[in-house]
Parts: structure tokens; sequence; C-alpha cells
């Protein structure tokens, strides 16, 4: 074998590895649901509109309908999808749109109790944002219902759907950085949080994150979709969560904090370190396993392994696509690397082609459609949930907030 | 109380500044608007191939393929301008744009499209005359575009920013924001209401101040110019402009400057003054100025104090209201 074949052969290896876990997901890409589904979505917030943005990229799917309280949101819906019908009540969407054979819920978090319980009842297919709910009564309603339905029931944290991830899963469950050692992830992002209200009688109800009554604040908004991916990874849930939170950036009024640190610390004495503000962009979102051998760093559309220099060459990772940062070499993570590599087009994949959401959305429709396996179940959207409102009482409170193991099992009471 | 907020958006770099009372009031309408910004560059994106747009050009030459309200209408509104300024402006020149080296930049790259990929990349093929929107077919009981011509490739690079800054106006009125002033690149302005103390928000159409200065009030400005983008090639700096009759580079000199209601529309109009030898019928509400060393174009431009005004009808039209 020439030098130049035996190049060849080992991008080609390398990308057998990484596109193993793969390829199911990404088919969706330009692909169709053979079947038709007609849906509805419900809540045409900022997720919402992703929703329906990410929809209408999947060939045989049929917006027949959206509904949120807010007419101004409601038009805003109704200029992306000007085919669906409007409505302000979910009930009504029920009542006169009967074909919708899925509903997809992205309201605000404290309002997923009543129209999950009601699509469920009304026998639908039910995709529904995380956290589930922003108490543990209201959670363990929800995945109550979901388990006594014969539908579909799919909980929207999408680091499970996300082929990176994926990827870098088979690799952490391989031994590839041998020993874990320690966690962190970052959600920094400025943004003041706040929904503009020119009607002050939806002031408060737009503002939701900012109410202390009702929001999870940065701990159970975007901290319960992190630390599922560390759930996912490990197979562990933390036994305490310690930390605090604090108004940094935006002094507006606001008493839910823009600026949080946990420390989240499992059984086996390892601990996830989180940080979360407002106020700076600067590394946005990602998370980072530690291990002897390597690290792995996931953000989102892109992966990367940091290999020790004392860790043993395995031989594909010599012709991998590689990226700089400061003193560190990465490694980069690539999905359908297989085709890629075939192609000579390895550096092309660098970075996923769709958002998170996407695959997610993907996933479930290949469930309801397909009957491929509910990837995000119910169960599992609970016991995220309830870590992110134990996290988010640590954050309120000040104070070290014990895991009862019993409060994940949704059956107790 | 004036709010600054600025985003990167659709290869540039958007930013805006918001008069009011309140200051945590003016930044969520800004985020709000901004938001938009981002949802459209998501949409339309030439080089990211998750966008919307990269899937119509992998798929529209084959079949319809289902477009969201947003995707249609800005469609139309392209076509529309295709047909106002005789296909001077044309968005369907994306593999034009490619062979030219104006696809190399941000996430898009041209080995992206791993299956039935239309890749054009670096080819060194003779400028070729555009087919226009003629071939673009728009199916509005479908929701569907089709390529009657394999070859089209949409870019909305010339239409994109004007539409996502008349939505960030659209945003920000909604959100009750009176006096604001949004730009996209610094060469798309929109303007809303006045600042204080001031009949109008001053804009320099150049750096060293040898043209006029213009003071926009509730109209936008949109401003083109053959250098504004370039890309070196054997034969030298090839700007990103693109004379759809001859497949070729505006002259690098050429400038034109349209003050209209939308943002989009002046935008458009601008790139298509410059796209082209031939003389166009210009709507009659417009300010124009265009300029080059192939001398002076038009003498239509009014430098003056504008506004938009609601006539007797009930129609919004801009007009010069005084000179400076």
């Amino acid at each position: 074998m020439s030098p130049a074949d035996r190049r060849e052969f080992m991008r080609v290896a390398a990308g057998t590895v990484a596109g193993l876990a793969l390829l199911p997901d990404l088919s969706l890409y330009g692909a169709t649901v053979a079947a038709g589904h007609t849906t509805a979505v419900v809540g045409i917030g900022r997720q919402g509109r992703s929703i329906l943005s990410e929809l209408q990229k999947i060939d045989g799917v049929t917006i027949a309908a959206i509904c949120d309280l807010d007419p101004s949101r409601l038009r805003g819906g109704g200029r992306r999808v000007p085919q669906a019908a409007q409505y302000g009540q979910f009930a009504e969407l029920l009542e006169k749109s009967p074909g919708v054979e899925s509903i997809f819920i992205s309201t605000p978090t404290h309002l997923h109790r009543e129209l999950v319980l009601m699509a469920i009842a009304a026998g639908k297919h039910v995709y529904c944002e995380a956290p589930l709910a922003h108490t543990l009564e209201d959670a363990r309603a929800i995945a109550t219902a979901a388990r006594g339905s014969k539908k579909i029931f799919q909980v929207g944290l999408q680091g499970r759907s996300n082929p990176v991830y994926a990827l870098a899963r088979t690799f952490y469950k391989s031994e590839a950085i041998r020993k874990l050692v320690s966690m962190r992830a970052v959600a920094n992002k400025k943004t003041s949080g706040r929904a503009p209200s020119p009607d002050p009688t939806r002031e408060k109800a737009r503002n939701w994150l900012l109410d202390p009554e009702v929001s999870l604040g940065l701990a159970g908004e975007w901290g319960t979709h992190q630390f599922d991916v560390f759930h996912w990874y490990t197979d562990q849930y933390p036994v305490s969560i310690s930390g605090g939170g604090s108004v940094m950036a935006w002094e507006d009024g606001r008493t839910v904090p823009d600026t949080i640190d946990l420390t989240l610390r499992f059984a086996d004495g390892r601990a996830l370190q989180y940080q979360a503000n407002l106020g700076s962009s600067y590394e946005g979102r990602y998370e980072v396993f530690h291990g002897l051998n390597s690290a792995i760093k996931l953000a989102w559309t892109h992966g990367w392994m940091f290999k020790e220099a004392d860790a043993s060459t395995q031989g594909w990772e010599v012709y991998a696509n590689r990226q700089r940062f400061h003193n560190d070499e990465g490694i980069t993570l690539i999905a359908e690397a297989t085709q890629l590599a075939a192609q000579g087009k390895l550096k092309e994949g660098v970075g996923l082609p769709h958002d998170s959401l996407y695959y997610a959305l993907g996933d479930f429709l290949s469930s309801v459609t397909d009957g491929k396996p509910v990837v995000t179940s119910a169960e599992e959207g609970y016991r995220a949930t309830v870590i992110g409102i134990l996290a988010n009482r640590a954050v309120t409170t000040g104070q070290t907030v014990t895991v009862d193991p019993e409060l994940l099992k949704s059956g107790s009471s | 109380m004036i709010e600054r907020l600025a985003i990167c958006a659709m290869g540039t770099r958007f930013e805006m500044a918001l008069s009011g009372a309140s200051s945590p009031v003016l930044r969520a309408a800004g985020e709000a608007a901004f938001d938009e910004v981002l949802h459209l560059h998501r949409l339309w994106s030439a080089f990211d191939p998750g966008s919307l747009l990269t899937r119509v050009n992998r798929l529209a030459a084959g079949r319809g393929v289902a477009i969201d309200g947003e995707t249609f209408a800005i469609l139309a509104l392209a076509r529309e301008l295709w047909e106002q300024t005789q296909g001077a402006f044309d968005p369907t020149m994306g593999g034009t744009m490619r062979a030219l080296g104006h696809r190399s930049q941000g996430k898009r790259s041209p080995g992206k499209w791993a299956q039935g990929e239309r890749d054009t990349a670096g080819s060194s093929r003779e400028p070729t005359p555009s087919p226009g929107m003629a071939a673009v077919e728009l199916d509005a009981d479908l929701g569907t575009v089709r390529f009657l011509d394999p070859s089209i490739e949409l870019d909305l690079g010339g239409l994109a920013k004007g539409v996502a800054i008349d939505r960030v106006g659209e945003s920000l009125r909604e959100s009750g924001v009176p006096c604001a002033l949004v730009s996209g690149g610094t060469s798309s302005v929109l303007a809303i209401g006045t600042p204080p103390d001031s009949e109008g928000w001053p804009i320099a159409l150049d750096a060293d101040g040898k043209l006029p200065c213009a003071h926009l009030r509730d109209v936008s400005l949109g401003v083109s110019a053959g250098s504004g983008r370039v890309a070196k090639s054997i034969h030298g700096l090839r700007g990103h402009v693109i004379d759809p009759e001859r497949g070729t580079p505006a002259p690098l000199d050429r400038w034109a400057a349209v003050v209209a209601d939308s943002a989009a529309v002046a935008d458009a109009w601008a790139t298509a003054l410059i796209a082209t030898e031939r003389s166009l019928e210009l709507p009659p509400d417009f300010s124009v100025l265009v300029g080059g060393t192939d001398g002076d174009r038009s003498g239509a431009f009014r430098p003056a104090i504008i506004e938009r005004r609601q006539d007797p009808r009930g129609v919004f039209r801009s007009r010069a209201i005084s000179s400076p």
C-alpha cells in the first residue's frame, strides 16, 4: 500500500468510526416524511417561531394551525405560515382543526401542563419543550399523562438528538477520555431577556421569564438542556446542587438573576461547574468533559476532542480535521464523516448543517410516522426538569439543595 | 436617552440607535427587532448549508419546493423589482457570483452539498446572460418555488438586508419606538422619526464630504457601489454587482444612492442602477444619485430633508421638504 493509499485508507477509516451512529439522523437532510403529516404549533414566541422554520424544511409536513394567546405573536406566526389556521385558544384549535395529528408545545414553561393534558386527552402526538414545567407537581402530572398516552410524547431536550453529540457520546463511551475527571458547562449571551410590550396588559405575560413566580431562571430554562447532556453521557444525576446568582448586567428592577454559577455534585464525587449570564456573549454555550486521556468539548453545532500528549494514538486521528484554540488543538468531531471522507470532503463536514432543533423535530416525526423509538421520553424529560427546578432553587435560596433520588421517579408522591 | 445595539448577520453588521424615554424598554424593542434579522439570516443565508435558501437552490431545479410565507414574499418582491428594473436587479445569479469568487466566505463552502450538489466553485466558465426571475415559478396556492432553468441559483444578497431592515422598522414601530436609525453594513439605512432637536437623521454619503449629506425622516436610503465587496482574480479585482445581461461585474468606481419608503426597494434599485449601462425608468417618488468616473449619470438626487407624508388620498410618499 502506497503512502497515498494508506492516507486515504486511514481517512476513510476515521470516517467510518465517526459516522456509524449518525446516518439515520442526518438522512433527514432534504428528506421527506413519506406518509405526510399534519401538525400544529402552540406558542409562537421565539422558540415557537424556530419550530415553524425548522418544520418547513421537512417535506411532507403540513403546519395546519398555530395558536397563541398574544394576537401580535399570532400575526407574526401567520406571516411565516400563511396557510395555517390561527387560534387564540388551544381548545378552539382542537375543536376546529381535527385533522391535526401532532402538537408542538412551545409556550411559556408554566403553561405546559394544561396544554399537554388537553393534547393527550384529544389523542394527539405531543412534542413538549423543556423544561416540562415550573413546578415538580406539574412536571409529574405531565409525565404521568404521557405515560398513559398511546401516542408519541417527546421532550425537547435537543442534545439527545444532536448528531455531533451522539457521535461524541460514542467516543465517551468507548473510553476515549479514559477516566472522567470533571465537567463544566457555560451559557453566555448578551441579551436583556426582556420582551417589548406596547400593550401594558400583556407586559407580565410577555415577560414571564423575569417573573420569579413562574420563571425557572437561567438554571431552569437554559441549564436543564445542558445538564441533561451530562445525565445522558454519564447515566447519573446529581445528588446535590449549590450556587447562587445576582443581577449584574441589567439593573432594571428585575429580581430574577441574570448571572449565576452552580456546582452540581454527583455521588462518585465528580462535579459539574455551571456558569450562565446575560451580560456577555463571550464563549457562548458549550459543555466540556475533562478526562485523563482527552477532553471533549461540545458546542451544539460543533464538537472537538482534545487529546493529551501521552494518550495513545489510534491511527485515524492522525488524518482528522483539526482546529486551533490558543495552546490547544482540537480534533473536529464530524457527523456523517464516512460519506464525506469517501468524497475527499471531510473538512466540509465541520459544523452541523442544521440547528439541533431540526434533528429533534426529525426524531419526533420519525417516531410518529415510522415507529422509531422515542429519543427523549417523558421520564427523561421529567428527571431533567426536576434537576432544573432544584438548580433554580439553589440559585434563588443560595443554599445547597439535596436531590432526593425518590424525587427523580415521576411516579413518586 | 439613546440606546445603541448591534449584531452581525447576513455577512454584515446591523446597528441601531433608538431614542425614547426608557433604556430597558428601548433595548427590549431593539433586541426583538434584531431577533427578526437573525431569523431571516437563518432563512436566506447563501453561505449556511442549513438555510432554506440553500435547500431551495439545491432542490428547486427539479421540483416545486415548499417555502414559508416570508420567503415567498421576498421572492415575489424580487420578481416585481426584476420587472420594474427591466432585469437590471436580478437575484438569480448565485452561480455567476460563485464563479466570480464571491462565495468563499462564511460558513457556507462550495463542497458542502454532499448529495445532488451543483458545485461551480472555481469554474472558469464564460460569463452568460441570466434567465432572470422569469425562470422562477412561484405557486401561491401550493406555497412553492420551482426553477424553470437549471442554471438558476438564487442569491438574495441585494435584497435580504433591505427586507430585514424593513422588518426591523415594523418591529420597532409595533413596539412603540418613536425614533430610530437602523443601518445594515453602512449601505442600507432606515430612519424612523427624527433625533432629538433635529429635523432629520443626517447621513453622509461619503467619507470626504464631497457629496451632499442627506437628512432622513421616515424613509430609507440604499447605497450600492461596484467596489462595495470585491474578489481577487487573475484578471484583478472583481466587484460583487453583476450586469445580468453580460454576466460581468459592474465597474468598481460606479455607485448609486436611492431614497425610498422601503429599504428593500431602495437597495434593489441602487444595485440595479450600477449593474446596467442602460437607462432605467425610475419610480416617480424616488430620490436618486448615481455617479462614477464614466460621467455623471443622473442629476435627479435632491440633497434635502426628506420625510414621508400622507397625501390627501392616504398614500404615503417621500418628498423633499427643504434644502439644507
